[in-house]
């Protein structure tokens, strides 16, 4: 247990770190949110695209934000106590938990690729560009998925 | 898979959290497991069966694999 005490430390004080790097960022999202308006100007829809992009990314910054506070604040409290170490040790480390991710990562991974396959062809009668983008983006996951494999077949 | 948790735990007066947290699991996996949804990985089965004193064998039905 020691030793994953030290992990969270580890993990507390890059999240303390990440989230004081952030701070000026998330700020300047919701700055610019509240007085940019949109990004994109011309039309109504390039206005809307424009002020929707600006949204998403405040909304990023700021749930960003959020969450590495969030899990430094959870570390924090848990290393002062024992039994919460243990709790959230048994939670990081069950082996129901691990099956399920890996096996709905293993069934999206394929949806996703056979979505990305499908919609590459479907484009390809329509824009060019786009049917050649979804398909930089397959390759790239697919090359990624190849990677991954044989560092694995090496370690298992 | 088969196994005799329920019965084990019953035995020993022991709640599905008790037992999660005695063998470092939570009580998700034990109900899965009791109802046979989840197989235990041989860690998890080695360390319930010693937590009961007993062999992975007289915790967990292997008769499903005959054969295989």
């Amino acid at each position: 247990m020691e030793e994953y005490k030290k992990i969270l430390r580890n993990r507390k004080i890059l999240y303390l770190v990440f989230g004081i790097l952030l701070l000026p960022v998330a700020i300047a999202t919701l700055y610019l949110f509240y007085n940019m308006g949109s990004v994109m100007t011309g039309s109504s829809i390039a206005e809307f695209f424009g002020g929707m992009l600006n949204g998403i990314r405040a909304g990023f910054g700021v749930a960003a934000l959020i969450f590495l506070f969030m899990r430094a604040f959870q570390y924090h409290r848990a290393l002062k106590d024992d039994a919460k170490i243990k709790e959230l040790y048994i939670q990081e480390h069950d082996e129901r938990t691990i099956a399920l991710n890996e096996k709905s990562s293993k069934i999206s991974f394929n949806v996703i690729l056979y979505a990305l396959l499908i919609s590459c062809v479907i484009t390809g009668f329509f824009n060019p560009t786009i049917s050649l983008t979804i398909l930089a983006v397959l390759f790239f996951v697919i090359l990624t998925k190849g990677i991954v494999y044989i560092i694995y077949s090496r370690k298992i | 898979m088969k196994n005799n948790i329920k019965a084990l735990r019953k035995e020993h007066k022991l709640s599905q959290e008790e037992l999660a947290l005695a063998v470092g699991t939570t009580r998700q996996t034990i109900t899965s497991i009791e109802v046979g949804k989840y197989t235990a990985s041989l860690p998890l089965a080695y360390k319930i069966a010693k937590y009961f004193g007993k062999t992975i064998e007289e915790v967990f039905d292997f008769s499903d694999m005959e054969g295989i």
